[in-house]
């Protein structure tokens, strides 16, 4: 019967252990997977970007874009390498058509802009080049996530940079522009930016301004009707606002 | 070792024992100890209240406890915090049952700031609170004005609410006479945000070359007639720029006789008035008579803005994107042609039911009553509601008017007398003479003051021009004059300033 006391024992110290388990303080969950860097897409900042040096000054031969990055995980207090790579579908040259900057993302920060240096080459006079980037790994990131599951479904691995030096339709006319402006057509946007002297139709433009520029554009036509004739675009259609 | 055993025994037992009692639900029924409550109340923590910089502030809220008597337990404390600029700094003003505070230095003129009042017992550490909205104005935040033609120089006089009269407020405040004749003086319905400035009413003062906004609370002359512009316009020549209503935030400017837009919603970015629309056939071939009627909306089967073309005889409309003047569908024009009218506009403004009201010369030189509306619908595209010959020969004389806002009336000045024309009826009447040296100038119907609604006449004697106040009866008309105001230059026009 010696053995009872130590029976009531081993079973009063593990109770003792595990009542004392609730006391603990609790660890906050916290990632800590291995880093992933993605290519940071909302409303604002698109699946791709459509630059055109036709709407610059003649004389400007090189602009930037920029390529908007965040991580997953913590910040690190040094920099770290990402690697963006160029995909094969790519119709544009690295080192000739564009230059991508330092890729890096700073120490102690989540996100970093990578600026993409574009130049004005011959070639875009007559033709739209794409330089299509995806998120590779590198010695400190993992490719992040892709596609987020609801409605407005972003990838963020990828990247398109579409350049050309010549007038294409604006991504925003249909949405932003054909409210105050009608169909589109080269021709008429050509008349546009002599008539208001707007270089860049795609950015965001608030309704004020472009009632301006709408008003603008037209007391030009009006001028340039009385003066010459209707103006013919590249359809054969007179060029009309609304 | 056997008591040892139950020792262990009833250890475990009673570990069970506590680790159960965790699982117990607490009823909560304790007994509660009353304590002493401090009540704060003032009716002047509804709405804003409005000061005078310099002038002191004095707020005596009631106090009042539940349990004790007196208010040697209470401490005090009067703070507050600015709402405009994004500054959240808090300072504290006194610590005063009641507060007398001098709107000094530390209150900005036409800033709003958020007072609180801390009452704070003693005894418990427990504290209440009471918040005031005030606004810091000055003396010419209210009253009218009366734009004035001296000697062909442009100011203006006020008359304060207390009745004081307050001569050549422009170049008093703004250390200059403006050289140019005077055309007109505007007051925007509501408040308006041009991304720039802290949104506010917009008052413009307009001069037969030139014009400008002036700063809402402050009187300084804020911008240029120009610089409104995106591209100032080569002629400067206004006779209209306001902002009639806040259904459509649309402002409207004709200057040069040609229509301006300014479309200020509620969306970012800085907000000017544009270039000048262009016609319905695409040119520059028109020129505005010096009214705009306001639509219910910018959205929709509405015109936001409808203005009149002295050239073509016609009403035109400007489409919610404020591009170009549009003319009207086919089907809108039943009683009178709407793109071709044939008449001439004499008087034209929004009746009290958001429709318009036109008085029109035809060919034969009879005056005719006109109304239309500024939105449809798609199996009633009709906007044309009325036309009627007015056979009352005063009204030939008729050179300024102004709808009533309480009633569907109109009133209109011939010579020296005041009329009142009421469109159900078609019939016309006298509502008040002055003497015969006396030329009614000027009738403008304010938004109702807080006392009552008002009429306001402005006559001209040939050596000063006098304001008189009226107030509208219960028949929707006016009797005798309750105040009258003179010693002005001529008045070129005349406009109520509100305080917001």
């Amino acid at each position: 019967m010696q053995s009872k006391p130590i029976s009531f024992l081993s079973i009063l110290l593990p109770l003792l252990a595990l009542l004392h388990t609730g006391c603990t303080k609790e660890k906050a969950l916290m990632y800590e997977d291995d880093p992933r860097v993605y290519f940071k897409k909302y409303n604002v900042a698109h699946d791709s970007v459509n630059y055109s040096f036709a709407v610059k000054d003649p004389a400007q031969l090189v602009d930037s874009v920029y390529l908007q990055l965040r991580i997953m995980g913590n910040a690190r207090p040094y920099d770290r390498e990402i690697n963006i790579q160029l995909s094969d579908t790519s119709t544009a040259r690295q080192g000739y058509h564009f230059v991508l900057g330092p890729q890096i993302m700073p120490a102690g920060q989540y996100e970093t802009k990578i600026p993409v240096y574009l130049y004005r080459r011959a070639g875009l006079k007559d033709s739209t080049i794409t330089a299509d980037f995806i998120i590779g790994a590198s010695k400190d990131f993992q490719p992040g996530y892709d596609d987020l599951p609801t409605v407005a479904v972003t990838n963020r691995l990828h990247y398109k940079i579409s350049m050309d030096d010549r007038l294409v339709k604006p991504e925003r006319w249909d949405g932003m522009l054909a409210p105050y402006f009608g169909a589109w057509s080269l021709v008429k946007l050509n008349f546009m930016i002599r008539a208001t002297g707007r270089l860049d139709w795609t950015v965001l433009i608030y309704p004020n301004e472009l009632s301006n520029l709408s008003q603008l554009s037209r007391e030009a036509m009006s001028m340039y009707v009385a003066a010459n004739g209707p103006l013919i675009d590249e359809n054969g259609a007179v060029v009309e606002f609304p | 070792m056997k008591n040892i055993a139950i020792q262990c025994r009833l250890g475990v037992l009673l570990c069970l024992l506590t680790a159960v009692a965790g699982c117990y639900k607490d009823k909560g029924n304790y007994a509660y100890q009353v304590t002493n409550a401090v009540l704060v109340s003032d009716t002047l923590t509804r709405g804003i209240k409005a000061i005078n910089k310099g002038d002191t502030l004095v707020l005596t809220p009631a106090v009042s406890q539940t349990m004790v008597s007196g208010d040697a337990n209470l401490s005090y404390e009067w703070s507050f915090t600015t709402l405009n600029g994004g500054s959240t700094l808090r300072r504290i003003l006194a610590h005063t049952k009641q507060l007398k505070a001098v709107m000094d230095s530390n209150f900005v003129l036409g800033f709003s700031y958020v007072l609180t009042y801390k009452v704070t017992d003693n005894n418990s550490g427990e504290s209440v609170f009471l918040k005031y909205n005030i606004s810091i104005g000055n003396k010419y935040s209210q009253g009218w004005m009366l734009l004035e033609d001296k000697g062909g120089t442009t100011d203006f006089s006020m008359i304060l609410p207390d009745g004081e009269v307050v001569h050549d407020v422009y170049s008093t405040l703004n250390g200059v006479v403006l050289a140019d004749k005077p055309v007109r003086m505007q007051i925007s319905t509501f408040l308006v945000s041009d991304g720039v400035n802290e949104a506010s009413r917009k008052l413009y003062l307009l001069m037969e070359h030139g014009g400008m906004e002036i700063d809402y609370t402050k009187m300084s002359r804020r911008y240029d007639y120009g610089g409104l512009f995106y591209t100032a316009p080569a002629v400067i020549q206004p006779t209209y720029t306001g902002f009639p209503s806040s259904a459509t935030s649309m402002g409207s400017a004709i200057n040069n006789g040609k229509l301006y837009i300014n479309a200020a919603g509620p969306f970012p970015g800085i907000k000017k008035w544009g270039g000048a629309l262009v016609s319905p056939e695409n040119k520059l071939n028109y020129e505005l008579a010096p009214f705009v009627i306001s639509g219910p909306g910018i959205n929709g089967n509405v015109y936001p803005v409808v203005v009149y073309d002295k050239v073509g005889k016609r009403f035109c409309g400007v489409s919610g994107t404020g591009a170009s003047l549009d003319s009207f569908a086919r089907g809108a024009s039943t009683l009178f042609d709407m793109n071709h009218t044939g008449m001439d506009l004499i008087y034209m403004d929004n009746s009290p039911a958001g429709q318009a009201n036109a008085f029109m010369k035809d060919a034969t030189g009879q005056v005719q009553f006109c109304r239309f509306r500024m939105s449809y619908t798609a199996v009633d595209s009709v906007l044309t509601l009325m036309k009627q010959p007015v056979n009352d020969a005063a009204i030939a004389g008729m050179h300024t008017a102004a709808s009533s806002l309480m009633s569907d009336h109109i009133f209109y000045g011939t010579g020296n007398k005041v009329y009142r024309y009421e469109p159900a009826s078609n019939t016309t009447a006298l509502q008040y003479s002055f003497p015969a040296n006396e030329q009614v100038t000027i009738i403008k119907c304010p938004m109702p003051l807080a006392d009552a609604p008002q009429v306001a006449v402005v006559t001209w004697d040939g050596t000063q021009s006098r304001l008189y106040l009226f107030y509208i009866n219960a028949m929707g008309g006016i009797d005798s004059y309750s105040v009258v105001y003179g010693g002005f230059g001529k008045v070129a026009d005349a406009e109520y300033k509100f305080r917001y």
